[in-house]
């Protein structure tokens, strides 16, 4: 592309009501939240769309996207609308009291247990319960486990599916499991890193829009991480939510909130174990 | 085409041309030098002629005037025939072409010396050369007198006659033509002097004439068109030139004109020049005609040495320039050479520079050029390579920013959704906070009044208390009643049986009541401590509950303070946010420009790696290039994967459309293919 063009596209502005359109379907389809105050992060995320398409303003993007021909294009917009922070071992507390408490009990009910991260982003948190349910099997004889990994984010599944991240990212991973359980980049100076298979194939990745009325999931999980994805929703749609996802909980299973959420004054079947634990209760 | 060749070529052909021109020209030239070489020997012949001839007519003339003074001075006295001998043999010796000498007085002009009157008519008188009185007191017809007269008058006292063949001289006839001079006195003829002159050395004079190779034909017509000499035939002398000439009738008109003509005919060029006597109108003509061959071949050899001398002059020039032109153009083809190097951008040469001529200048300001040059690609490729190392860091940092601000950026909408949420969360806290106090408030006072019941109810089993020892009291007496029953019932006998049972049930009854009392008593008694202690307590929480409920109040407050101080937090976020994901877009433009930048330095390099300095510098750069480039394009290349990823072109990107139609069923990703082996990774 033309330098020209990519000056074009980084001057491109989305206008208020550019910007109100938008939000209003990104607010209905995917629950996420757009107040005016996020005009300038949608502007710059959107920006690199336009790139890819070679389309210089975000009134051409936006009639794209809602024609028919633009359909798929939502699938993109919402690769690089939704928010992707992830880190392993991020929020440690909740696999020290995973390790410690949950599975143990866990393990003197059953031996085979599912879980569903979701919200999994580019599959760091996937990958670190991978770790620890490894780590736990290693001295529970019998105890197995599967991991579903879900989001909005076609781009950041493909990530999560490859399982293949920067070096720096997996800091957090003491060297010891580093060495168990991920695969260093032959040429060193790509610094990649990669999740060896035996944890890659004890995963699954699946796109889930909260906002579905069903999820492609058909089981009951033991324990559901839905981290920081609340976050970005407002209450209404939090409790429809975890009400949904509580649907795919079984009794007694367990429910992790991200550090600032909680299920204060939000009907659900959830009773708190700890803060931002919860456990499932009947209705 | 050899610069030789066309130096050689540049100088033949213009002198081709300019001989084929001059030649032509030449030709035209000596065509006309030729003509005007006639007709100046033309008028060269004339003018011998008509010198010659003009001395003996004013001789002649001189001699008539002679007679015209003697006459005046004899006045009656007239001239002997001895004296006229005398006075013409004089004439004769001083005029050698005149054949004879002829005077003709009228009648009465002469005596003998016994001054006897000799003529009484018109009588000739005349000698020839060699003293012999040639017509001795000869009468003249007088007839002629008139005629003579006449002619005379006409000629203003000229007369020239035609030649005629004359045979009184010598005794051999021959052509002679004759001059005649009036003499007058005192206005009357008085008769005239005349000279005979031979032809024959006009013959002799233009037979001896070489023009054109002898090929010119030259006559000398008289006035009258009589040929008085011909150089080609003899035989046409005396005869009149209209029946002998072809081509009188063209030159007719040359008779009459005194102007020098040349007119071509029937291939000859036909001169007239005319030659003309004093004091006499009429003229004669001079003709030559000459062959146009003739003429033309003058010319054409005059054309043929001018060729040759030009040719040999260009052969000269050829060999000459050619020794000199091949140093030149060795010299130049060098040049050129050289040129054609420095064109394929090899700039390590070095030219040659001796001499002093234009190009060894021109030599030198191109060697000048070619270091200038080779030093300035010298520094451009120095600084590009600069370029492209600093461009290489830049592009890694411009990425390393990208991806940093992209991270951050993601943190940053992370934080501030979380700072949303637990701003929601604290507001949810205040107003629990809020309705805590308020409960807090509300039991407060209940447990006050509590307080007071349980005082109350403390008293009140006081009270209880004692009334219950009037139970006790009463069962006392009743006990006394019914031992004091039994004994009465059993003085009664038999029929007092009854009321003794009855007696001992009321016993019975008043133990239990006793024992009862007691049992409530007791229990009253615990009560009362019990509602004293709980009264206690209670005066005790109800302040606890009141600290309770100020403390509550304070949570809430701070709550709200707390809302104030994260809605801040929030929005400094929020525009830390706005910043942020700004950030990430300059980030990312500004890595797609250094790639831009990356791409235009690559271009630049290669376009600059035309030229060869060939240094060993260079060749250093070059490796540390090559190292730098392959890293370079790696990074750029992946962030290009990354985007194309995203791109409507990917291929998950079709899965993604075939899922997106069954939605509400969610789908699975066809993430089969893996993109990344693992042979590309070890163990760590």
């Amino acid at each position: 592309m033309e330098d020209l063009d990519l000056q074009r596209i980084f001057a491109a502005q989305l206008s208020d009501s550019e910007f109100a359109k938008l939000s209003k379907f990104i607010y209905s389809q995917y629950g996420i939240k757009m107040p005016p105050e996020k005009r300038i992060m949608l502007q710059s995320r959107l920006q690199k769309r336009l790139r890819v398409l070679k389309i210089y303003s975000f009134k051409e993007y936006i009639d794209y996207v809602f024609s028919t021909q633009g359909n798929d294009e939502i699938i993109h917009m919402m690769d690089v609308v939704s928010t992707n922070k992830t880190d392993f071992y991020r929020e440690s507390s909740h696999f020290e009291f995973l390790g410690q408490v949950i599975l143990p009990k866990l393990f003197e009910e059953k031996k085979q247990i599912k879980i569903w991260s979701a919200g999994c982003s580019s599959g760091p948190e996937v990958y670190t319960l991978a770790i620890e349910l490894s780590e736990f099997a290693i001295n529970h004889p019998g105890f197995d486990y599967s991991i579903l990994g879900t989001d909005i984010s076609t781009l950041m599944l493909k990530k999560a599916f490859a399982g293949v991240y920067p070096e720096e990212m997996v800091n957090m991973i003491p060297l010891e499991l580093k060495r168990k359980y991920l695969l260093k980049s032959k040429e060193k100076t790509k610094k990649l890193v990669r999740i060896n298979s035996n944890l890659r194939n004890k995963t699954r990745f699946l796109r889930v829009n909260f906002m579905d009325d069903h999820y492609a999931v058909n089981e009951q999980f033991d324990i559901i991480f839905c981290r920081n994805v609340l976050i970005y929703f407002d209450r209404e749609t939090q409790e429809k939510v975890i009400n949904k996802l509580c649907n795919y909980l079984r009794l007694d299973g367990f429910f992790f909130l991200g550090h600032s959420e909680s299920i204060t004054n939000i009907n659900v079947p959830l009773k708190q174990l700890k803060p931002t634990v919860y456990c499932k209760i009947k209705n | 085409m050899q610069l030789t060749t066309i130096i050689a070529l540049g100088i033949f052909l213009p002198m081709l041309i300019l001989i084929l021109v001059s030649g032509l020209k030449f030709r035209e030239l000596s065509e006309n030098a030729a003509k005007s070489e006639a007709i100046s020997s033309a008028q060269r012949y004339a003018n011998n002629i008509q010198d010659n001839l003009n001395q003996v007519f004013a001789s002649i003339n001189n001699y008539a005037d002679t007679y015209e003074s003697l006459m005046k001075i004899k006045d009656s006295k007239l001239f002997t025939i001895e004296e006229i001998h005398e006075i013409q043999k004089e004439f004769l010796v001083t005029n050698e072409m005149g054949l004879s000498v002829y005077v003709i007085l009228v009648p009465g002009s002469i005596i003998d010396t016994s001054g006897k009157r000799l003529n009484e008519h018109l009588m000739l008188l005349a000698n020839d050369r060699v003293n012999i009185l040639l017509s001795n007191y000869e009468s003249w017809d007088y007839h002629f007198k008139s005629n003579v007269e006449d002619s005379l008058k006409k000629g203003d006292g000229y007369m020239l006659l035609p030649p005629y063949i004359e045979n009184s001289i010598g005794g051999k006839s021959m052509l002679v033509f004759s001059y005649a001079h009036g003499i007058q006195s005192n206005g009357k003829f008085k008769g005239l002097v005349g000279i005979d002159i031979s032809i024959g050395w006009i013959q002799e004079f233009i037979s001896k004439i070489d023009l054109f190779n002898k090929k010119a034909h030259i006559s000398i017509i008289s006035n009258t068109g009589i040929i008085n000499a011909d150089n080609k035939n003899d035989s046409l002398i005396g005869k009149n030139v209209k029946d002998v000439l072809k081509s009188y009738q063209h030159e007719s008109l040359r008779l009459m004109d005194s102007t020098i003509s040349d007119v071509k005919n029937n291939g000859e060029y036909i001169f007239y020049v005319p030659i003309k006597f004093n004091k006499l109108k009429s003229s004669w003509h001079i003709r030559i005609s000459v062959p146009e061959e003739e003429i033309l071949k003058t010319a054409n050899k005059e054309l043929i040495i001018r060729i040759i001398i030009i040719a040999l002059i260009t052969i000269f020039a050829i060999i000459l320039s050619y020794f000199y032109l091949n140093k030149l153009t060795n010299r130049i083809s060098k040049l050129a050479y050289f040129a054609k190097l420095v064109s394929k951008g090899k700039l390590n040469l070095d030219f040659e520079s001796s001499g002093k001529d234009e190009i060894t200048e021109l030599s030198n300001s191109l060697q000048d050029i070619v270091t200038r040059f080779s030093n300035i690609i010298k520094s451009l490729k120095n600084s590009l390579d600069q370029l492209k190392i600093s461009t290489g860091d830049l592009s890694k940092t411009s990425i390393r920013l990208y991806e940093g601000a992209s991270e951050q950026a993601s943190s940053t909408e992370e934080v501030s959704a979380s700072m949303e949420e637990m701003s929601a969360n604290i507001d949810q806290n205040t107003e629990n906070a809020k309705i805590a106090d308020t409960i807090a408030k509300k039991s407060s006072k209940e447990i006050e009044i509590s307080s007071k019941n349980v005082k109350n109810t403390a008293s009140s089993m006081g009270e209880i208390a004692k009334k219950i020892t009037i139970i006790n009291d009463i069962a006392f007496q009743v006990n006394i009643l019914a031992l004091n029953a039994a004994v009465e019932a059993a003085r009664a006998g038999i029929h007092g049986r009854g009321f003794g049972v009855v007696a001992a049930e009321v016993g019975k009854l008043a133990d239990r009541s006793k024992i009862a009392a007691y049992e409530i008593e007791q229990l009253t008694n615990n009560s009362f401590l019990i509602a004293k202690q709980s009264g206690a307590t209670l005066a005790q929480i109800v302040p606890e509950i009141q600290r309770t409920a100020i403390l509550v109040q304070d949570i809430t407050n701070a709550s709200i303070e707390q809302k104030a101080g994260t809605d801040q937090i929030n929005s400094a976020i929020q525009q830390l946010n706005n910043v942020t994901q700004e950030n990430a877009s300059s980030a990312e433009q500004l890595a797609s420009n250094v790639e831009s930048l990356s791409m235009l330095t690559d271009k630049l390099n290669k376009l600059i790696s035309f030229f060869k300095i060939e240094d060993k510098v260079d060749d250093e750069v070059k490796i540390k290039r090559e190292k730098i480039i392959p890293k370079n394009k790696t990074i750029i290349k992946e962030l290009n994967e990354e985007i194309a990823e995203v791109g409507p072109e990917s291929r998950l990107n079709k899965d993604i459309v075939k899922a997106k139609k069954t939605v509400d069923k969610g789908f699975n990703l066809n993430l089969g293919d893996e993109q990344f082996l693992d042979d590309g990774f070890e163990k760590f």
